[in-house]
């Protein structure tokens, strides 16, 4: 894939069209990839750890552009590259100061491990509950302001709202939405705490 | 007590700064209610990153298996570009009892291939979506349509279940119905499935014989480089010229 300058790739991940964002993210994914996965399987991981960590490591990236907190000579590759590294390494120190734990204990049985993993995707089905309840248009516009960290003027532009005043009434309805779900729910109280 | 919302979402979202900023963490020290309030407020924020994020890895593995899909067809094509060589005198001797062009079909055939839309666990707890993306992968596809079907007249902006429609309607022979729904798909712009529509509305058209709506099709194709079927897309165009 043809080289793309580092201020170019930020700038796409900061545009407010999907196009340019899929495209920083597809060219971050052919260039960077293959450097984490051969960090990760070369440490104890498996390919399944590569798509984990690759994944959560370019998303805790996109916020870090979102959030205007890289500085302007950021290396972008090499950033990326660090973040997954990190995030490996802290999981593999947790690991080992669990086992050295265990050790001291118990053993963690199969089904503790088995437990551990039912939970995260628990909390995966209630996330697609959260939003299969809020509906389309509320979790586009929640997501625009939370997550993309878009300014209300980008999201009228993006959603068609008729005026910013319109889109902050919205989101306001959503949020309330979102936490009357979230309330009325002792499942999504315990579990989401 | 009215609590003061935008004050507690601008500092929830890193915007309060200086003065505002010391006197609002001064606040929650000493106002239980409030405290509160930025605790469930931040659980919330947090719950719509998760939703965020968990779009975002979607995306991202619809971007590797692109990109995977990519690598395969391009080995494919260089193990086919040796095999062309070692029949080269073959193709060389043809030559003198006179070579036609491939028809439309036959550069349909050579050029076709059901895309493997990846369905697995983001089908989202539908199970009408889990079963037909089930069906659509194992290549059954006369059991994924009517399913495709029912999902869509349920959720008609469904980009990805009209694509895996399309391509199954292909397969079935029902080409008028999956240029309908690709043309469809192409009108919508949603990038990321443009280009597989395009790319598919162009075979499908070829299949039809109507070369000059596949050209169409394959010259928007080529617009981008950075295209999962760039380079088929200009493999085909030349050999539409010939």
């Amino acid at each position: 894939m043809k080289s793309m300058a580092d201020e170019e790739v930020i700038r796409r991940l900061q545009s407010v069209e999907e196009r340019e964002r899929e495209v920083a993210l597809r060219y971050l994914y052919e260039r960077v990839q293959k450097t984490v996965r051969r960090y990760i399987l070369k440490n104890k991981g498996n390919e399944q750890d590569v798509d984990d960590y690759f994944h959560e490591g370019i998303i805790a990236f996109y916020q870090l552009v979102r959030r205007g907190k890289l500085a302007s000579d950021t290396k972008v590759e090499a950033y990326l590259f660090t973040i997954c590294r990190n995030m490996w390494n802290k999981k593999l120190k947790k690991q080992m100061a669990q086992v050295a734990l265990d050790d001291k204990q118990v053993p963690i049985s199969e089904e503790d491990l088995q437990l551990k993993t039912l939970l995260s995707k628990e909390r995966k089905d209630l996330i697609q509950d959260l939003l299969r309840s809020l509906g389309p248009d509320c979790q586009q516009l929640l997501i625009h302001f939370y997550f993309d960290r878009l300014r209300m003027k980008e999201i009228v532009q993006k959603m068609n709202f008729s005026s910013e005043q319109v889109a902050k009434n919205k989101k306001s309805t959503c949020m309330k939405k979102l936490r009357g779900i979230v309330l009325a729910s002792p499942f999504y109280n315990n579990l989401l705490k | 007590m009215e609590l003061p919302n935008n004050k507690i979402e601008a500092y929830l979202t890193g915007k309060l700064k200086g003065k505002e900023l010391s006197e609002f963490k001064k606040q929650l020290k000493t106002d239980h209610q409030l405290a509160e309030e930025v605790k469930l407020q931040r659980q919330l924020i947090k719950q719509v990153e998760s939703m965020g994020a968990l779009k975002m890895k979607d995306q991202l593995l619809e971007i590797k298996e692109q990109l995977q899909n990519r690598r395969r067809r391009l080995i494919r094509n260089l193990i086919g570009l040796t095999a062309a060589a070692v029949f080269a005198g073959l193709i060389l001797g043809s030559q003198f009892f006179g070579n036609t062009p491939p028809s439309s079909q036959e550069l349909f055939a050579q050029h076709y291939q059901a895309y493997p839309l990846p369905f697995g666990d983001r089908a989202g707890g539908e199970e009408q979506l889990r079963q037909a993306g089930t069906f659509y992968l194992s290549s059954k596809y006369a059991q994924a349509l009517p399913l495709l079907e029912q999902v869509l007249a349920e959720n008609p902006d469904d980009s990805r279940s009209r694509l895996a429609l399309a391509i199954s309607q292909l397969e079935l022979q029902q080409n008028a119905a999956a240029q309908q729904n690709l043309q469809l798909l192409i009108d919508r712009e949603d990038p990321l499935y443009l280009d597989q529509a395009l790319w598919y509305a162009a075979l499908a058209a070829l299949q039809q014989d109507q070369v000059a709506t596949c050209r169409q099709h394959l010259i928007r194709l080529s617009g981008n480089p950075r295209a999962p079927h760039f380079e088929e897309a200009q493999a085909l165009l030349k050999q539409l010229q010939k």
